[in-house]
């Protein structure tokens, strides 16, 4: 019977974000939604324990208005939630998000035995608060995961690499990322939609929390990305090809 | 000052660290380092190209996985107090780096596109790419030693120069 942690972050759906015509970004007409990834680490912990049994806490660190990814993590399966939730939080960096997560897991959700995060958060991607946790709580962590198992007071885990995949285990608690190919995150029904509600959610506000650490990284700017064409055309003869090819190494794109 | 310090789990990874590497620490003029895992012979090819100092960590045991050097990182990097730490960004690279991150308990630009040192300010400026490729986010750093990993194949590998010289110092093995 495993006490599973799954931690979320509800992010901008950047598939909303425009480019201004100075090139900064317009969030105006931006929706939210639960980090991609941490859809998939949240679908695993509740996977795990269907088979298992156990529960599954949620966790989140955001702003106030972040009701609804809450509502959304517990349609997902989980049995309740820690919202933690502050204006300021909109602009946490990874190193402070670990701090107020791990300060929260420490003190507040009681024991658990594993902790699941997304590879990364699908709109800074720094995929750093998983690990940071991990470092922070003092437990082992794999990063990366495709294939996770619990049992016998130990979590094996296939961790992928460039080199290959790599089998391999720890004691419990520890904490592990998820790949998004792990599982494919249910869509929750009316009825999950209906239970959610009657779910419990713990909502921690920041004056009950440890001092929130300074920032160790500045965000000094945030602009859209340029594109910018070559404008090189390239004929069909073996010539052509070769001063193709030589382009892209030129370019770093083939070595 | 104790320099720039590059970790990559392979030669080929450590080449192209060395490359920015070496532009940053000439701009600052202070001196380059690299950490070096497996064949201690490899250090005279980091030197020629560019490193000033191999630091050396001794096979892992049978088992031990990369993890195991987190603490033979983190601990030299306490001693010694870099300016700044660069990885490779492979998959195993960015858990080290977080992970080293969380235990120097300093900021670390994942992804980093663009790197450069400041002569006026005396500090890095990194950029990275957001919102799945649609942003460049730009970053400072506000805590020594700053970090950040480089996805391969962002910066040219670094040229060998003959006559370089450095030195190659052993640490300790990885606890297990």
């Amino acid at each position: 019977m495993a006490t599973i942690i799954a931690c979320f972050k509800w992010v901008v759906d950047e598939a909303y974000i425009r480019r201004g015509s100075s090139g900064q970004l317009d969030f105006s007409a931006v929706d939210y939604k639960i980090s991609d990834y941490d859809r998939n680490a949240i679908e695993e912990a509740v996977r795990l324990k269907d088979a298992a049994g156990g529960s599954v806490i949620a966790v989140t660190v955001g702003v106030p208005e972040a009701t609804k990814g809450v509502k959304d993590a517990l349609s997902r399966g989980t049995d309740q939630c820690y919202f933690i939730a502050d204006p300021s939080f909109r602009d946490l960096e990874p190193s402070q998000t670990a701090k107020v997560l791990a300060d929260v897991i420490r003190n507040r959700t009681g024991s658990f035995d594993l902790i699941l995060c997304g590879e990364g958060s699908s709109d800074l991607y720094a995929q750093q608060v998983g690990p940071r946790l991990a470092e922070n709580i003092g437990i082992p962590c794999f990063s990366f995961v495709q294939k996770v198992t619990v049992g016998d007071g130990k979590v094996t885990a296939e961790r992928r690499t460039e080199e290959g995949v790599e089998i391999v285990e720890a004691p419990l608690p520890a904490l592990v990322t998820v790949l998004p190919d792990i599982n494919i995150p249910r869509i929750p029904g009316v009825k999950d939609t209906l239970m959610a509600s009657k779910k419990p959610v713990v909502t921690v506000k920041k004056e009950e929390l440890s001092k929130i650490p300074d920032p160790t990284l500045r965000t000094v700017g945030l602009a859209a990305v340029r594109m910018e064409r070559a404008c090189e055309k390239f004929g069909v003869d073996a010539a052509e090809i070769r001063r193709f090819v030589d382009g892209l190494k030129k370019r770093g794109v083939l070595r | 000052m104790a320099g720039v310090w590059v970790f990559a789990e392979n030669m080929e990874l450590t080449l192209e660290l060395l490359g920015i590497g070496r532009t940053l620490a000439t701009e600052m003029g202070t001196t380059l380092t690299a950490f070096l895992m497996g064949d201690r012979e490899q250090a005279k090819d980091y030197i020629s190209h560019g490193a000033n100092e191999v630091l050396f960590i001794p096979p892992l045991q049978e088992g031990q996985s990369l993890d195991a050097c987190i603490p033979v990182i983190a601990g030299e990097a306490t001693k010694a107090d870099p300016d700044i730490l660069l990885f490779a960004a492979t998959l195993r690279g960015r858990d080290l780096a977080a992970r080293i991150a969380a235990k120097l308990d300093t900021g670390f630009c994942s992804g980093c596109v663009a790197l450069r040192f400041d002569k006026a300010s005396k500090s890095f400026e990194a950029e990275r790419l957001a919102y799945g490729g649609a942003a460049v986010q730009k970053v400072a750093f506000t805590r020594r030693p700053a970090m950040a990993s480089i996805p391969p194949r962002t910066f040219e590998p670094a040229k060998e120069e003959s006559g370089r010289e450095g030195q190659v110092r052993d640490l300790p093995a990885a606890p297990p």
